[in-house]
């Protein structure tokens, strides 16, 4: 399994699409930046406020499809997969190691979206911004943010192995990120007054409305335990399908 | 017989059809086995469910005369189809993701299979701008990366030149003797496996036909020598009286073919003219494999 893990590490270092990602997602943290200085709106915005921006659309979410669906569905494409599943490994060890990797680059791409939007705050609002209130609230916020943006990642993943092609899967993706999203929020209006709002369940749309501060005890072990239940059921769902399904 | 590979009823269905059909092959150990069929016969899925990338729909098999194949599959090299390589590194670094991935302890085991596969100067060279020999050699450095007992190699020619071509077989034989590596391969180019194989199995339409050595091909193929003479019954006589000859036939006018003492062809003629049989031709003859393969699968051979 260590063996398996740092291969996929080894891949992932030399991966261009992982650099792209990052790249991308550091820029648009700055585009948006100059577009809310352009706008005269920065004195508006709290730090914090602005350091999260980035979660704010489902722009986290497709980049996040984008990469997973290349990191995945490469394996398929070139046939390394076969070199590594014919050869004795385990399956469910095989899914679980590109899995974890998957979601190890995730993180590394999400903090590279909030370190890119500390930067900001520090150039445009300057360091006096940062308290201790500010670090407090922006541990739990980007824990939070991160837990649920890895039980994505574990959906993206089932998802690229169920396409195991590049087109398929990114469209998939992308429509994971975009599609629940706005059903639930339908549905939400078709619930309104139960009692009960369809779109706290999905990540998505859990992940942009999170709150800036004033974390309740409540509203985080509600964020983990869903974050959790979509990783398991995820992630269980993969390692089943890749188990079973052959190999071309 | 120490059999490395044996399956039992091995069948592969995709939907309806059954790409592979109750398919019993023995593999012998330190064998070199060709395994021969047209396109779409059925090798490759054949290949892919030995090596555990297709899961069987029926039958059994065993790998080195045990059934626990998750175990067993760690003794095998595979190079199926094209070879699985990651376009975006060089062929260092995917033998180095494989050797990761494997366990390998030794890091310089990269360097010796690149060395083996005549890959070493290649260096930071992207997989994805190799040429196809150069692909399939590395699909078959992959396919040794963990010292394999038995290698299951489909179609490595493809794509080689003549002198490609050389280099892999002279690679397979030195694996197969020097190493005692089983090699279970399939090649379209049949002139080249029959002078690496010695053992041989056909696939048409998903179904073994037909398993032989290759000490049994040359009966098969029936090597002859083939005379034209002016006196067919003349001929015979001098062939059974003179040379003591029985197995012989006439399978048109005028034309005698001998199956016995072909070690010494020179006698036969100088013993016919001598008895007074006009020779107009006389030379050996023989079915190649192609030849054999295209008379029992019954149409020519395509892919090649």
């Amino acid at each position: 399994m260590m063996g398996l893990f740092r291969a996929e590490i080894y891949k992932l270092v030399r991966n261009k699409a992982l650099y792209i990602c990052i790249a991308v997602t550091i820029g648009v943290v700055i585009l948006m930046y100059l577009m809310l200085a352009s706008a005269g709106v920065m004195a508006e915005n709290s730090l914090m406020e602005l350091a999260g921006q980035i979660f704010s659309g489902d722009f986290i979410p497709c980049i996040l499809a984008i990469f997973v669906s290349i990191f995945v569905i490469e394996e398929y494409g070139s046939g390394m997969m076969k070199n590594v599943a014919g050869k004795g490994a385990e399956r469910w060890k095989i899914f679980l190691a590109k899995l974890m990797v998957a979601e190890l680059a995730s993180v590394l791409l999400i903090l590279a979206g909030i370190g890119a939007g500390l930067f900001g705050g520090w150039i445009w609002k300057g360091s006096s911004s940062f308290t201790g209130e500010f670090w407090q609230n922006l541990l739990i916020y980007a824990g939070l943010q991160i837990l649920m943006e890895m039980a994505l990642v574990a959906v993206y993943v089932l998802g690229s192995d169920l396409c195991r092609n590049y087109a398929a899967g990114i469209s998939l993706g992308i429509a994971i990120s975009f599609f629940p999203l706005v059903l639930a929020e339908v549905l939400d209006m078709k619930f309104q007054g139960k009692g009960f709002a369809l779109s706290d369940y999905w990540l998505v749309t859990r992940s942009i409305n999170c709150p800036y501060e004033g974390f309740t005890k409540e509203y985080v072990l509600k964020t983990i335990l869903i974050a959790g239940l979509w990783f398991v059921l995820a992630s269980g769902a993969g390692i089943r399908h890749f188990s079973r399904r052959d190999i071309n | 017989m120490e059999y490395v590979l044996q399956t039992e009823r091995l069948t592969k269905r995709y939907g309806k059809v059954n790409v592979v059909e109750d398919v019993s092959m023995h593999v012998r150990k330190g064998s070199i086995y060709g395994f021969i069929g047209k396109n779409g016969a059925g090798k490759t899925t054949f290949m892919r469910m030995v090596s555990g990338l297709a899961m069987p729909t029926a039958g059994t098999m065993k790998l080195f005369g045990s059934e626990e194949l998750e175990k067993e599959r760690l003794r095998i090299g595979t190079l199926i189809e094209a070879p699985g390589a990651l376009g975006g590194m060089s062929a260092r670094e995917n033998l180095e993701v494989l050797r990761r991935s494997f366990g390998i302890q030794e890091k310089e085991r990269v360097e010796e299979m690149l060395s083996l596969t005549g890959l070493s100067d290649t260096g930071r060279k992207k997989v994805k701008n190799f040429s196809m020999g150069m692909k399939q050699r590395l699909g078959i450095a992959i396919s040794l990366m963990r010292s394999p007992d038995l290698l299951i190699l489909d179609e490595p020619m493809n794509g080689l030149d003549p002198a490609g071509i050389r280099e892999v077989r002279e690679l397979l034989l030195k694996l197969n003797h020097e190493k005692q590596i089983t090699i279970l391969i399939s090649s379209h180019i049949l002139d080249e496996l029959s002078r690496i194989a010695t053992d041989y199995g056909i696939i048409r339409e998903g179904r073994l036909i037909e398993e032989f050595r290759a000490s049994d091909l040359e009966k098969r193929c029936r090597r002859c020598l083939k005379l034209s003479v002016d006196d067919p019954g003349r001929a015979a006589a001098v062939l059974e009286q003179i040379l003591s000859i029985q197995n012989y036939d006439t399978p048109e006018p005028g034309i005698l073919r001998v199956f016995e003492g072909l070690e010494d062809t020179a006698g036969i003629n100088k013993a016919l003219v001598e008895g007074g049989v006009s020779l107009k031709e006389s030379y050996l003859t023989g079915q190649s494999l192609e030849g054999y393969f295209v008379e029992l699968v019954g149409e020519e051979l395509t892919g090649k």
